[in-house]
């Protein structure tokens, strides 16, 4: 090693020191004005635990949709821009079926496929919510879990497969096609308008003490997130699979030389991120109560930066990331006008990006 | 004098080269020319048709040279095209607009517009080095999602009511949020117009002239103009084309290309690969300011609308169907794009919904695809065109995945201009591999040898 | 039962909404542009045999795919009267997509015009549609008749090539203050508005307009998962009521996390996309605090007019819809009136299908109109969104307005009618 590589180790070193010492002077400065604001009454305590709660589910919301990201872009290597459209795929399949179930009988079928989106089916006449319509719910969750592993699986094999061995960049690339594909095949079927998906989220919950209101849908938010991270943490670290998809994310070369079957661990890898992401597709338009055939794709960034956050590979990292992202763009608003949150959310991720390249779990690779 | 100078351009940029470029034009002109036929159009709209085409081949051509130094030859996946495009333009708005813009306008600094165009690209230089400085250490998909979402904080910012109108060092000026800033009125109408803000006021002699001589044709007086700046529009590609080929036969390119293979390689060498990537970048940034300035900022207004991240996506697939690399192919990817998939399905779908009438077209996919069951395929097919614009961007994405699987390295992609100074695997030294450096005994350094374009 | 609470209220307001259009058009006689074809007009029965030509150019993707789609189907409507009339009359209409995005809507608006199109219907947004006219239309002496509502439309240069069946932002924020004002009886508002153009326009034209305080402006991504936040900031310094601009799908949104998070008790001012006969059931609340404001039709043509597009097009009307349908309609009435398909020869009859003393023309009675026009039977067209009699600038010249607000049960009741003029 010769000096100048010393020297440049060293100043980097210290440059990352540098920025790590100005993010927590800022961080102290940004705590103390908050404190400040709630002292003097120029900020409420209720604003400030609302902004905290909706940060929360909209970091859940995130953070689950960041999963299958994560497990992908740790074990594939590329950073699969079609995610965001796997996610409105899982939920137009699943609702579909919630719609079909809830309102057989009472509607046409054909309002029915179209869940609201034209036609006379709308949420609110078919009444889909966890408490009126549990089956229809749970139901159309399974099925949007199934159709996503199977659409994700094809793919793989039709378009990922073949150019297994191509760069990272020739897969992004192939990826934003993949989503073109899939975005403008769903505007084509269902049109490109929102649809309220769900009758609301009552009973509402208030939180004793504090005021805020916490709906049905968003518990069902928390606890399925819950359930999938515990089931996804065993599946990784407790089976044999789980060792396998470990070493192909930290060397794929050198598991394949020691005989993992790449390709069957790469398989199990979409059929694990496919669930998880049609799942999140199903939930998250469950607790918004709304889906277009954009819904995924204007996530993707705000996803990416939570998996970014996170430290590519992890998936309490993705989960991290993503509630960081979205305590950051609403508690932003104390401070800066409310159409920059998502601006500070990825100057967020950028600012990390410096301090930690590797993201903030550094290291913890798939689990 | 002339003649060598032309026969030296032509050792460059190599005849081979003029001759695809112009191939593929003439084959776009020829497709467009058939289509405008089938629609029955005259003389003059089918040269307005390909004036349209020129234009948008020249801006795109523009934008992906610019892309193809960052990324064809140094490496730096750059997905925020579209906000260092809106900074250069939005900079040359605000710096030319006029202080006194009445009272539905944005007051700017009324500067001449030649100090607007440099300050824009000045600007997206800056900002370019502000996202590169330290971005440039991580990795190439990283450096992606970063530039990716510097965009989206630029387009956010310009659409933003903070920056509607702001005061700097007592200037009111400001971004005019979504409502966007009126850009400079565009200098070719001077040529043709005694006011080019108002051509109503009477035109100049020369535009009399040409006007009188289009018009024997059948051509409007809007489309000579357009065709006019069109023209100004492809010096500039062929500046641009010029400058990189320039930059990359240089030492700095030939690092360039070095980091572009192997940076471990090139940072044992001794260089300061970062040092060299910055720079690229920031001259790259400028250049597509530059470009923006050129395009968007030449349409009267300069909203936050134009600079969609799609937009970045769609200079990609021009630079990767031509093949990133290879400028030659970068303008030919243009070309392609702005012909097959940009405007080729727009006058597709007019010519079928001139020829096929379907005011029958279902409402609804259910409705559509319910004559299936009764081999009706009529419906499906009314639908299908009544939703060609959704259609349109499926045929992008089929597209880019068919180019990325058969061909990756796009059409002239085997092109690629190698890194070394001399090409070990050549043969022939009059072969058509243009791109590394045609010797004629000068294959050294063509920083030595500046003179001879310039001769 | 809406129904007659708005038919009793059009009915005793109609005799106003006709004063205000007759003064319009005696005032703008004297263009100088509509002289000599006036007389024109008279050419008799080839007139009747002829194809009006007509583009529409509206954004079907992007952005503003999802509200521009169903405007789209209104502006094409008019065609569809045509072909299932009897009448000798035809028309051909062709339309584009802008995607939302300048670049393509100048190209598209530049395809319409090669193709020989004396007249382009559209689009909904004013950045875009200055960009056209700017670009293509104006200088190809081409009519355009937008959608656009910023009050800079007024101020372009465009030899009167330009119009729009829309109101302007000024009259309609006029409005929305009298009602706060007056109804709602607030002396500070905050408001919440949609970023993009047509959301800051209304917002700020409304703080020039309000009498009272206008405490916090709040914008919002239309593309937000939750808006709590954002109202929350509104809501932030106590205001007596809250004006939100909004579309109908935002609309839905941003109203069911305002009465799951908050109290409900602050008073709601509703822009246009707020009136939707749905609403009740889709945000499942009480929504009695809504007091908004919308263009309200200016004849009978409006019932018609929505039956005929549900029948057609199986869904409900939704904002800018009537105004669509108007822009192409009055631009075929003008064409059939200039007897050719001629931009110049359109754009000066674009205010003499709406003179004062005509056979009264609606969306019910297009078909007869039109052959009435091309006969060079004087005519007035009433448009299905307000009347639509043009002043010197192109615009609207006066807006009719409706109260709405929603009862117990969640249904919408229209109130009384507010007329805005220069």
């Amino acid at each position: 090693m010769n000096i100048a590589t010393l020297l440049a180790g060293g100043r980097t070193r210290l440059g990352s020191h540098f920025f790590e010492l100005l993010v927590g002077v800022g961080l102290a400065v940004l705590l103390f004005d908050l404190l400040r604001r709630l002292v003097t009454d120029a900020l409420r305590v209720f604003d400030l635990l609302l902004f905290v709660k909706e940060g929360i589910v909209l970091g859940l919301v995130i953070g689950l949709a960041g999963i299958g990201l994560a497990l992908t872009y740790s074990i594939l290597h590329f950073p699969n821009f079609a995610h965001g459209d796997y996610i409105t795929m899982g939920a137009f399949a699943g609702w579909v079926v919630s719609y079909v179930i809830a309102g057989l009988g009472s509607f046409d079928l054909r309002d029915l496929f179209l869940i609201g989106v034209r036609g006379d089916a709308g949420g609110v006449v078919v009444g889909t919510s966890v408490v009126q319509t549990p089956v229809a719910i749970v139901t159309g969750l399974l099925v949007a879990i199934a159709f996503t592993i199977l659409a994700t699986i094809l793919i793989d094999r039709v378009i990922y497969r073949p150019m297994r061995d191509e760069g990272v960049i020739t897969l992004l690339i192939t990826s934003v096609g993949v989503a073109l594909i899939l975005r403008y095949s769903i505007a084509f079927v269902w049109g490109q308008e929102t649809t309220t998906l769900t009758a609301n989220s009552r009973p509402q919950f208030t939180a004793p003490g504090i005021g805020v209101q916490v709906s049905t849908h968003e518990l069902t938010l928390v606890a399925c997130t819950l359930v999938l991270i515990a089931g996804i943490h065993y599946m990784i670290q407790q089976t044999k699979l789980g060792t396998a998809m470990r070493a192909m994310a930290d060397n794929p070369d050198l598991a394949a030389i020691t005989g993992i079957p790449t390709e069957r661990v790469v398989l199990a890898t979409w059929i694990i991120a496919g669930g998880a992401t049609g799942a999140a597709g199903y939930l998250v338009g469950l607790e918004t109560g709304i889906l277009a055939f954009n819904t995924g794709w204007t996530l993707l960034l705000l996803i990416f930066a939570a998996v970014i956050l996170g430290g590519v590979g992890s998936i309490y990292g993705a989960i991290f990331g993503g509630l960081v992202i979205g305590i950051v763009s609403n508690v932003a608003l104390v401070w800066i006008p409310s159409d920059f949150t998502t601006a500070a959310a990825f100057l967020v991720m950028i600012v990390v990006l410096l301090v930690k390249p590797k993201g903030l779990f550094e290291g913890v690779t798939t689990a | 004098m002339t003649r060598n100078r032309a026969d030296d351009l032509r050792a460059r940029i190599g005849d081979t080269d003029l001759v695809l470029v112009l191939g593929v034009m003439i084959a776009m002109y020829a497709m467009f020319t058939a289509f405008g036929l089938l629609l029955g159009l005259g003389f003059g709209s089918i040269v307005s048709t390909l004036q349209q085409i020129t234009f948008l081949t020249a801006a795109y051509a523009l934008i992906v040279l610019a892309l193809n130094l960052q990324w064809g030859y140094a490496g730096l996946l750059n997905i925020g095209v579209a906000g260092f495009m809106a900074v250069g333009v939005y900079t040359m708005a605000i710096l030319t607009a006029s202080p006194d813009p009445g009272p539905t306008g944005v007051p700017g600094f009324g500067l001449p517009l030649l100090v607007g165009i440099l300050g824009g690209m000045l600007a997206a230089a800056l900002f370019g080095g502000l996202v590169a400085l330290p971005a440039i250490r991580l990795r190439a998909d990283y450096l992606a999602i970063v530039t990716l979402a510097f965009g989206e904080i630029i387009r956010i910012a310009v659409n933003s009511q903070t920056f509607q109108s702001v005061s700097v060092l007592g200037f009111e000026t400001g971004t005019g949020g979504s409502r966007g800033i009126q850009g400079p009125t565009n200098p070719v109408r001077a040529l043709y117009y005694t006011d080019p803000s108002n051509p109503a006021l009477g035109r100049t002699e020369i535009g009399g002239v040409i006007f009188d001589a289009f018009g024997a044709l059948g051509v409007e007086e809007p489309v000579v103009v357009d065709l006019t700046y069109t023209l100004v529009l492809l010096g500039f590609v062929v500046l641009f084309y010029v400058l990189l080929t320039r930059i990359v036969k240089s030492p700095f390119g030939r690092v360039l290309k070095a980091i572009r293979e192997d940076e471990l390689v090139a940072k044992s060498l001794g260089k300061h690969t970062s040092r060299f990537k910055i720079i690229t970048f920031m001259t790259g940034c400028a250049l597509m300011g530059l470009g923006g300035i050129l395009w968007q900022g030449s349409q009267s207004l300069v909203t936050p609308d134009q600079f969609d991240p799609l937009l970045t996506f769609y200079v990609f697939i021009a630079l990767i169907i031509g093949g990133s690399g290879s400028n030659t192919g970068g303008v030919i990817g243009a070309a392609l794009f702005v012909g097959l998939l940009f405007q080729g399905p727009v006058f597709a779908s007019r010519l079928v919904s001139n020829f096929a009438g379907f005011e029958s077209a279902p409402n609804t996919f259910p409705d559509a695809v319910a004559g299936l069951g009764s081999l009706d395929v009529q419906p499906l097919v009314a639908y299908s065109l009544s939703e060609i614009q959704s259609l349109r961007f499926v045929l992008v994405g089929v597209v880019l995945i068919l180019v990325m699987a058969k061909r990756p390295q796009g059409v002239l992609g085997h092109r690629k201009s190698p890194a070394v100074g001399v090409d070990p695997y050549r043969r022939d030294p009059d072969g058509d591999e243009t791109e590394s450096p045609t010797d004629r005994g000068n294959a050294n350094e063509a920083t030595e040898n500046d003179d001879i374009f310039f001769k | 039962m809406a129904q007659q609470v708005y038919r009793r209220h059009f009915i005793s307001a109609i005799g106003a909404g006709g004063a205000v259009g007759l003064a319009g058009c005696l005032g703008d006689d004297n263009d100088g542009n509509g002289d000599e074809n006036g007389t024109e007009t008279g050419n008799g029965d080839e007139n009747l045999d002829r194809t009006l030509r007509v583009g529409v150019v509206q954004p079907q993707t992007g952005a503003l795919g999802a509200v521009g789609q169903p405007v789209t189907d209104a502006a094409t409507l008019p065609v569809k009267q045509i072909e299932q009339a009897d009448t000798s009359l035809s028309v051909d209409l062709q339309t584009e997509d802008t995607q939302t995005e300048p670049q393509a809507a100048i190209s598209a608006a530049q395809g319409l015009v090669d193709a020989g199109y004396p007249a382009i219907s559209g689009p909904l947004s004013t950045a875009t549609t200055l960009q056209i006219v700017e670009n293509v239309t104006v200088p190809n002496e081409v009519v355009q008749c937008t959608l656009g509502t910023a009050p800079v439309i007024s101020a372009v240069e465009d030899n009167d090539f330009l119009f729009r069946t829309s109101t302007s932002d000024e009259f309609m924020s006029r409005a929305i203050a009298q009602v706060a004002t007056e109804k709602a009886q607030a002396e500070t508002v905050s408001t919440l508005s949609i970023n993009d153009a047509y959301g800051q326009s209304l917002a700020e034209a409304f703080a020039e307009a309000f009498e009272g305080e206008v405490l916090d402006q709040v914008a919002f991504d239309p593309e937000e998962t939750s808006y709590t936040s954002q109202l929350s900031e509104a809501l932030s310094d106590d205001p007596d009521a809250l004006y939100v601009v909004a579309f109908t799908e935002n609309g839905i949104q941003i109203l069911r996390d305002f009465y799951a998070d908050f109290d409900g008790e602050t008073q709601i001012l509703g822009s246009a996309g707020l009136r939707n006969p749905e609403l009740g059931d889709n945000v499942d609340a009480d929504l009695t605090n809504i007091t908004g404001v919308d263009a309200i039709g200016a004849g009978p043509s409006v019932d018609y007019f929505t039956d005929l597009y549900e029948d057609e097009y199986d869904r409900e009307t939704t904002q800018f819809t009537w105004q669509a349908y108007d822009a192409t309609a009055v631009l075929l009435l003008a064409n059939a009136a200039a007897g050719e398909n001629d931009g110049a020869s359109v754009r000066d009859q674009m205010r003499e299908v709406a003179s004062p003393n005509g056979e009264s023309v609606g969306a019910e009675n297009l078909v007869a109109g039109l052959e009435m026009a091309a006969s060079g039977t004087e005519i007035t067209y009433r448009g299905v969104a307000t009347d639509v009699v043009f002043d010197e600038n192109g615009d609207i010249e006066s807006g009719s307005y409706v109260t709405y607000s929603y009862d117990e049960s969640g249904a919408l009741q229209l109130g009384e009618r507010i007329d805005i003029g220069e």
